[in-house]
């Protein structure tokens, strides 16, 4: 039987991580996720997970650690964030190049300099190209229910490439909810020990000796880049069939890359990603009690990036109200151009307006969240009515502060600074 | 007494790196069995070791220093050298106790 604890998001992903049954475990400790490996080596400690849990001296040796352990068929995980997520960056692409299918949980934490430890995610999206399946959790029960789909996703034999769960630094990571979790038998029922098909990592054997990161001149590379891209392409439907499976053995989970809310009807949409959709989603009611017709839509997978489903909440026929303008919220920002996000959901928009012809839906990107930057109730509110009253409006209001050039970009809480920013422009 | 080029214990083998137009049949993941050579380093190599057999004594000590492995007994327990493996380094040279082994220029031979 299930059982409901009062859980940190670190917490639910021990958890979820105990039940997963992985072999080994290796991970370096940085706030925010300290206490997801804490929680795991005391789990080890007392025999409730029988793995190998290794201290290794950096992130770049947790990763090494496990592609090792993977090859041997093992079960893995690991845990980083921010600056640990970048000094691995040279083994995500290792990882992801070499088809181990391993999964990692980031806590999503602003980049120094200057140094900061709170949460925003441009250190995920940093690597958004690294080859890696990228996850975003809302809340805690979401982020334990990823993980476990996570292991079926990345072993699948048509996938076999590494997940990467996000959760939101401090906001999620470390903010306690109930969270429902399963039962160690229902978890086996529905994860069986990993596949290991001939031809990839994990049938290496003293007895069949294999050479793993093999070289590839320059014909053979491209079609070892093209088979990488096409699987992480193909995982789409597998993470879809997976959250459908997840559904039926636990009664609950989106399915979707994609989650709406209130979307159908709404002329007003806000992309967004991770734990700031629950303010989203209340700021929704709220406008909605006050006659404006606003939506949210989730976006939980950032790769594959779900180009077919953004379309199809968009520009369903089975929409009752076309939808006038889109916003995109997200705690990063891609110097010298604007938000990783909203670069993504532009050039889906683009591909599905050069295909249909006619004009793409206008996008602005609010940049908001930076480095634990709190985002209220009220400036969702305010973003949302900047949306609706941009509509044909040449000079877009300045509710936030616009970046200067050519851009749509706002960042929040830059109003104070405003005036100045415009006398600047005038000079 | 066994004709000298029989390798009593033969060393890994040239297996070209099996190239194909289908994606059905190329490898799944950039990994293959061990112990063969996707490519000869014959066409490349400068310099090949020419081992003097009438005065060797087996010591092995050419066998155990070759970084790749090149080097294997014949059914005499005499040193030869893998055509494919060779890189043509050196140290097997400067290693032989007795100066039986003489790196001479590849096209010479």
């Amino acid at each position: 039987m299930a059982s409901v604890e009062f859980l940190s998001g670190n917490e639910a992903v021990a958890q979820a991580v105990r039940l997963a049954r992985p072999r080994v475990i290796a991970a370096y400790p940085i706030t925010p996720q300290t206490t997801v490996v804490e929680r795991l080596s005391e789990i080890v400690e007392a025999g409730e997970l029988d793995a190998q849990f290794v201290h290794v001296e950096s992130e770049h040796s947790a990763l090494a650690l496990l592609m090792g352990s993977a090859a041997m068929g093992a079960r893995t995980f690991t845990a980083t964030s921010s600056q640990g997520l970048l000094y691995m960056a040279e083994c995500l692409y290792y990882a992801s190049g070499g088809r181990w299918p391993l999964v990692m949980m980031n806590a999503n934490r602003a980049l120094a300099l200057p140094w900061n430890i709170y949460g925003d995610q441009s250190d995920s999206l940093a690597l958004i190209s690294s080859g890696w399946i990228q996850a975003y959790a809302e809340d805690a029960q979401e982020a334990l229910d990823m993980i476990i789909q996570a292991y079926a996703v990345a072993e699948d034999i048509e996938v076999r490439t590494p997940v990467l769960v996000n959760l939101d630094g401090f906001v999620l990571t470390h903010t306690y909810e109930a969270v429902s979790v399963p039962d160690q038998l229902e978890v086996d029922r529905f994860l069986p020990p990993p596949d290991l098909p001939e031809g990839y990592p994990g049938t290496f054997s003293m007895s069949k000796p294999q050479s793993l990161a093999i070289t590839a001149g320059p014909g053979d590379y491209t079609v070892f880049k093209y088979q990488q891209h096409a699987a992480v392409m193909h995982s789409a439907a597998v993470i879809r069939s997976v959250g459908e499976k997840f559904h039926q053995h636990f009664g609950r989970g989106a399915t979707g890359l994609i989650e709406g809310y209130r979307s159908e009807d709404a002329e007003f949409i806000l992309i967004t990603l991770g734990s700031v959709s629950g303010t989203v989603r209340q700021a929704i009611d709220e406008l909605r009690r006050q006659g404006v017709a606003v939506g949210m839509l989730r976006l939980r997978y950032l790769r594959p990036f779900p180009t077919e489903e953004l379309v199809e909440y968009l520009y369903s026929s089975t929409r009752t109200r076309h939808v006038q303008n889109i916003g995109v919220l997200e705690k990063d920002i891609s110097f010298g151009h604007q938000g990783s996000v909203s670069l993504e959901v532009k050039s889906a928009l683009y591909e599905y307006a050069s295909r249909q012809g006619g004009a793409a839906v206008p996008v602005l990107n609010f940049v908001a969240g930076l480095g634990g930057q709190d985002i209220s109730g009220e400036d969702v509110q305010n973003i949302f009515l900047e949306l609706a009253s941009s509509v044909n409006a040449a000079n877009q209001s300045q509710q936030t502060l616009s970046a200067p050039g050519f851009s749509d970009v706002r960042f929040l809480g830059l109003e104070p600074f405003r005036e100045e920013n415009q006398h600047q422009d005038a000079a | 007494m066994k004709k000298p080029e029989e390798v009593s214990n033969p060393p890994c083998h040239l297996r070209p790196f099996k190239r194909s137009t289908s994606l059905a049949i190329w490898p799944n993941s950039p990994q293959a069995d061990s112990g063969h050579l996707a490519f000869s380093n014959k066409d490349w190599r400068n310099m090949w070791p020419q081992i003097e057999w009438q005065a060797c004594n087996s010591c092995s000590l050419c066998l155990l220093f070759c970084p790749e492995g090149a080097i294997s007994w014949n059914a005499n327990r005499l040193p030869i050298v893998q055509e494919d493996w060779c890189k043509g380094c050196g140290l097997c040279a400067r290693e032989c106790p007795k100066n039986l082994i003489a790196m001479i220029p590849q096209t010479h031979r």
